[in-house]
Formats: C-alpha cells, sequence, structure tokens
C-alpha cells in the first residue's frame, strides 16, 4: 500500500503552514520527520489523516485520492498514535486499545470475542499484556505511549503514523518505544513517524524526511540525509556526526551537538 | 433490590400514613379486580398521589443522571451537568413566562419543554455559524452564554411579577419540585425519556471513543459530528421531559454520573445504567424527605444541593478512581 501526497498545501482555515509538498512513501518503510519546532510535522500528520482538509493538492493512497473516502476506511487504512495525549478519564489498558476496533465493528455494536482477541494480540506483540486492567490514567509515560501503539495495532492498518513517540520519554521508555518501532516494522506495517532526535532516526528510520517551514528540505536514507552540514541547516546549530563501531560490530552513527 | 424496598417505603410514607399491611391489601385487590374493606381514601392516596409521585422522581432522577452522564463523557468535563448547553435555563424561562402570563399547569410544561429544546438548538446553530475554534469549546460557550441570556430574561420576568402570587410559583419552580405531577404526565415524559433513551442505549461504546475527543474518535474512524448531534439531541430531550414536569432541580446530574463512574469505571455501557439507577433511588431518597421532613414542602434543589455537595466533597477527598 503506497501513500502519496501531490503538491499538498497544509494548514490551518486562517493559517497556511506548508505549500507545494510531494512525496511517496513505500511499503514496508519506516519514514522519520524531523525538524524543528513548529516546522509542520503535526499539521502534516493531520492532513494525511484528514483530521485537516488538503487547502491544495491531494493525498492518494495506491493512486486513489482519500479526500472523499468515509472517515471509516480511512481509519482502516491508516492508524494514529498522537504525540501528547491528555487522559481524562480513567479507562484500563485494555478498554483504550479496544477502542482501536471501532473502525470495524457495527455502530450500534460492542466489541466481541474476536475484538478482544485481536486487542490482546496487539498487547502481546508489545509485550505489554501485564497492564491489560490498569488504570490507563496511573501508568507511566512510556507505558502510555506503548498502550496507545498497542491501539493502532488492533485497528489492524497497513500504515501507521506517529506523532513524536519517544516525546516526553525517559531514557529507558524511549529504548523501549524505539524497539516496539522496529518490530512493528518488521512485520510489514508502514511507519510514518517523527522525532526531535536525529539519533532516533538512525536507530530505526529507513528514510528520513527533513521539514522546515512546511517545506520538504531533504529526502533520503539518514547515513546520506543527516549530516553536519543540514542539521545545521534543519536546527541552525552546530552539530557533529560521529561513526563508530559497537561491540556487535555494525557500524553505528550518533549526533554530538557543539557545546561551548 | 435495594430501589424495590425504596419505593414501597416511599408509596407509605408521607402526610397520610400508610401501612404495610394496607399497601398489600390494596395492591392485592387492584390486581385481581376484588374490593377490599379499607377506606377509599387509602386508594386515593395510593394511586392518584403517591404512585405518580414516586414515578415521576423515579424518571426524572434517572433522566437527570443519564443526561449528566452523557454531556460528561462527550464534553470531558467534570463540570459538565443535564443544563450545561441551557436546556434548564431555557425551560425555566419557558415556565416562568407560561406562570407570569397565568396560563393553566400543563400549558407551563408545555412552555418549558419546547422552550428547553428551543435553547440547546439556538446553542447548537450557534456552534454550527462559528468556525475555526474547537466546536466543542464553541459549544460549551455558547450554552453559558443562552443561559445567562435566558436567566437575565428571567430575572426581569421575577422582577415584574406580582410578588404575592406569581413570584413564589416562579420561585418554587425555579427550585424544583414534584409536588403537582399527575399520573398522565409522568407517562408523556417517561415516553420521551424512553425515546431519549433509545440512541444513548444503542451508542454506549461509541461513546467511549467520543471521550477521547473529537480529533482521536475521527482517528479511529467515528463520523464524529453525526454522533455529537445524536447524543446531544438525545440527552436534551430526556432532560426537557424532566424538567418540564419537576423545574430546575441541580446537582442530581452532576453528582450521579461520578458517583456511578467510581463504581463501575468509565465504561459508558456499564456508567449508564449504574447512574440511571442511582440516580432514581437518590432522587426518590430526597423526595421522601422534601414531603415528610418538614410541615410544609421544600423545593427539592435546596436538599439535592444541601445533601449533594458534602456528600460530594467527602466522596471526592476519599477516592482514588474518579475522574483521573
Amino acid at each position: 500500500m503506497t501513500l502519496a501526497v501531490h503538491q499538498l498545501a497544509f494548514g490551518y482555515p486562517d493559517h497556511r503552514v506548508g505549500n507545494n509538498l510531494s512525496l511517496a512513501i513505500n511499503p514496508g518503510e519506516v519514514l522519520c520527520f524531523l525538524g524543528p519546532n513548529g516546522c509542520g510535522k503535526t499539521t502534516l500528520f493531520k492532513t494525511m489523516l484528514r483530521l485537516l482538509k488538503a487547502q491544495d493538492g491531494n493525498i492518494t493512497i495506491d493512486d486513489e485520492d482519500i479526500g472523499r473516502w468515509p472517515q471509516q476506511r480511512v481509519a482502516r487504512t491508516l492508524s494514529y498514535v498522537p504525540q501528547q495525549h491528555d487522559a481524562y478519564f480513567p479507562f484500563t489498558v485494555m478498554e483504550v486499545v479496544l477502542m482501536g476496533r471501532g473502525a470495524h465493528i457495527g455502530l450500534f455494536a460492542s466489541p466481541s470475542h474476536r475484538d478482544y482477541d485481536i486487542a490482546w494480540q496487539a498487547l502481546h506483540n508489545l509485550k505489554i499484556e501485564h497492564l491489560r486492567d490498569a488504570v490507563y490514567t496511573h501508568i507511566s509515560g512510556g507505558e502510555r505511549q506503548l498502550t496507545l501503539i498497542a491501539r493502532a495495532l488492533a485497528q489492524q492498518t497497513k500504515l501507521v503514523i506517529m506523532d513524536e513517540p519517544t516525546a516526553n520519554l525517559d531514557f529507558g521508555n524511549q529504548v523501549l518505544v524505539l524497539n516496539a518501532i522496529k518490530r512493528l516494522a518488521h512485520s510489514g506495517i508502514t511507519i510514518i513517524m517523527s522525532s526531535h532526535d536525529p539519533d532516533h532516526a538512525f536507530h530505526v528510520a529507513s528514510r528520513v524526511a527533513m521539514l522546515k517551514d512546511g517545506r520538504l528540505t531533504g529526502l533520503g536514507k539518514p547515513d546520506e540525509i543527516i549530516t553536519q552540514e543540514s542539521l545545521r541547516e534543519l536546527y541552525g546549530v552546530e552539530v557533529d556526526v560521529v561513526e563508530f563501531d559497537t561491540v556487535a560490530a555494525h557500524a553505528a552513527k550518533v549526533c554530538v551537538p557543539k557545546i561551548d | 433490590m435495594l430501589l424495590v424496598a425504596l419505593v414501597v417505603l416511599s408509596i407509605m410514607v408521607g402526610k397520610f400514613d400508610v401501612s404495610f399491611r394496607d399497601l398489600i391489601t390494596v395492591l392485592w385487590a387492584r390486581l385481581w379486580g376484588a374490593s377490599h374493606d379499607l377506606p377509599p381514601v387509602i386508594d386515593t392516596v395510593i394511586f392518584q398521589i403517591r404512585m405518580p409521585r414516586v414515578a415521576a422522581a423515579l424518571v426524572v432522577g434517572a433522566a437527570l443522571s443519564a443526561a449528566g452522564a452523557t454531556y460528561q463523557s462527550l464534553f470531558r468535563n467534570p463540570l459538565a451537568s443535564p443544563d450545561i448547553l441551557g436546556v434548564s435555563a431555557g425551560a425555566g424561562l419557558g415556565a416562568v413566562l407560561g406562570i407570569a402570563l397565568a396560563l393553566p399547569v400543563g400549558a407551563i410544561q408545555m412552555m418549558a419543554f419546547v422552550f428547553g429544546l428551543a435553547t440547546v438548538f439556538a446553542v447548537y446553530l450557534i456552534s454550527r455559524a462559528v468556525r475555526g475554534h474547537d466546536p466543542i469549546l464553541v459549544l460549551v460557550l455558547a450554552g453559558v452564554v443562552m443561559g445567562a441570556l435566558a436567566g437575565a430574561c428571567i430575572s426581569l420576568l421575577k422582577y415584574l411579577a406580582d410578588p404575592y402570587d406569581e413570584l413564589p410559583a416562579i420561585t418554587f419552580w425555579l427550585l424544583g419540585s414534584l409536588n403537582a405531577v399527575s399520573r398522565e404526565e409522568v407517562m408523556v415524559t417517561l415516553i420521551i425519556v424512553a425515546v431519549g433513551m433509545i440512541p444513548l442505549g444503542l451508542l454506549r461504546w461509541r461513546m467511549n471513543i467520543m471521550s477521547l475527543g473529537d480529533e482521536e474518535a475521527r482517528a479511529l474512524g467515528v463520523n464524529t459530528g453525526l454522533m455529537q448531534l445524536l447524543f446531544i439531541g438525545a440527552a436534551t430531550l430526556i432532560t426537557a421531559a424532566a424538567v418540564s414536569i419537576s423545574g430546575v432541580i441541580g446537582w442530581v446530574g452532576l453528582m450521579i454520573p461520578h458517583i456511578a463512574r467510581l463504581l463501575v469505571g468509565p465504561d459508558f455501557s456499564r456508567l449508564l445504567p449504574m447512574s440511571m439507577l442511582l440516580g432514581a433511588a437518590y432522587l426518590l431518597c430526597i423526595d421522601d424527605i422534601a414531603r415528610t421532613f418538614a410541615e410544609i414542602e421544600i423545593p427539592l434543589g435546596i436538599l439535592t444541593a444541601l445533601l449533594g455537595a458534602p456528600f460530594f466533597l467527602w466522596l471526592l477527598a476519599r477516592s482514588k478512581r474518579g475522574w483521573q
């Protein structure tokens, strides 16, 4: 399933964020968006999910314009792991994951045994079965993030959009979530994500898209795209990109900012 | 079980005490169409006065609690109550207008019902007209504004009202009472409330997704515009029906869903029936107190606040799994 964006203009009714953006996302890849705060990552994602109307251009899935799809069909194709999640009600983790089945079950129906099985499988895939009866508002940020990813899995879509899945997490939880993303990618799901940390793109991304002021300033493999020059242009700071050999004998790259 | 016991007790207590044996005798006779040798006044008290009133308390309590639970889930707001979109204020204005025009009781109730619905409809139209903001926020703000407008009109009418005749009636209505409820009125209200409950019952699981907020619900494949319309329409209908026979009874719709959530969690499939059950029982108790505690009847709105508020505070202070 190929999602493509054609000459897209996106933003809010009274405020345009980006113009003339085109790119295609290959099936099975992990595409990571990098860019400073306010560059339009979240707005672009919301437009892809049709939560915001495309102001110009269009978005296609397998060459079909999704502009007129019913919301349910969009939700059966694309799932969304939102950025910061304000929890209002003390639902259990299982109840939250089950909500991922909303696009699949009848209007007046409640989840069936099959839906419970699918939700359980999603918890299992992310190794958080033990959280099943935990109250969503009482678990840690990392656990919540994994719960939302499990919900996207229960939605059973070929494409998952994750808005800064590692934001506001401590180091251990970041690794946990990155591992989960890797596992999802291995199972054949296409992932579109954003991150504040270029290192995370090195860890999980097959391609990187750099976004600044709503424009695409770079697109390609992490090794080729994440460079001293591109990071300087993107974030306006001096960074060294260092390559080293790990114990496991595969090359890894990290970004080391220069601090006076 | 508790509710059944409460109902029996409520039929027995009041200005005219009915013993349990008399009650059974009368019911038994009514059931088999036989006659009994008790004074006919007992028949009148039970069937004409107590039963409609008990039924009204049950229906109004359940209706207000169901509407409160709906609005709290839909608006993700712990302060949401059945009258958040101005239905009570609108109904109040209708009733006060009816009293000021010296209309008969039935017409006053009709005015309250129509004005309540019209107010929420106006709020909904305003929220459609204002674009580019969070739709729920605009809706709630419009509700507050329309409520304030209706409140101002009520104050004006009270100011102009005849202080010996109309003003007490207006004040009494605005504080809520089940004093003058007839059997027919209860039946009509029951039917309207039942109709309003249909979408709430059928869409009970969808409500969970709606309570995540507009954007997330849409990302999960829900047609949020349609859902909002259905939920608001249903909750408004049942609130207007309840308010038009009982007057404005505060606190029930705000407090009862909270307590129900403490007991069964936020899943609307369980929250809705539990809220209705608790609401019915609570208002029945309150009404019993209102008509037995003192020589004159105490308006229900005063009691629900006097008893409800401290209890609610106590509950909040010691609960772990409520709102957050």
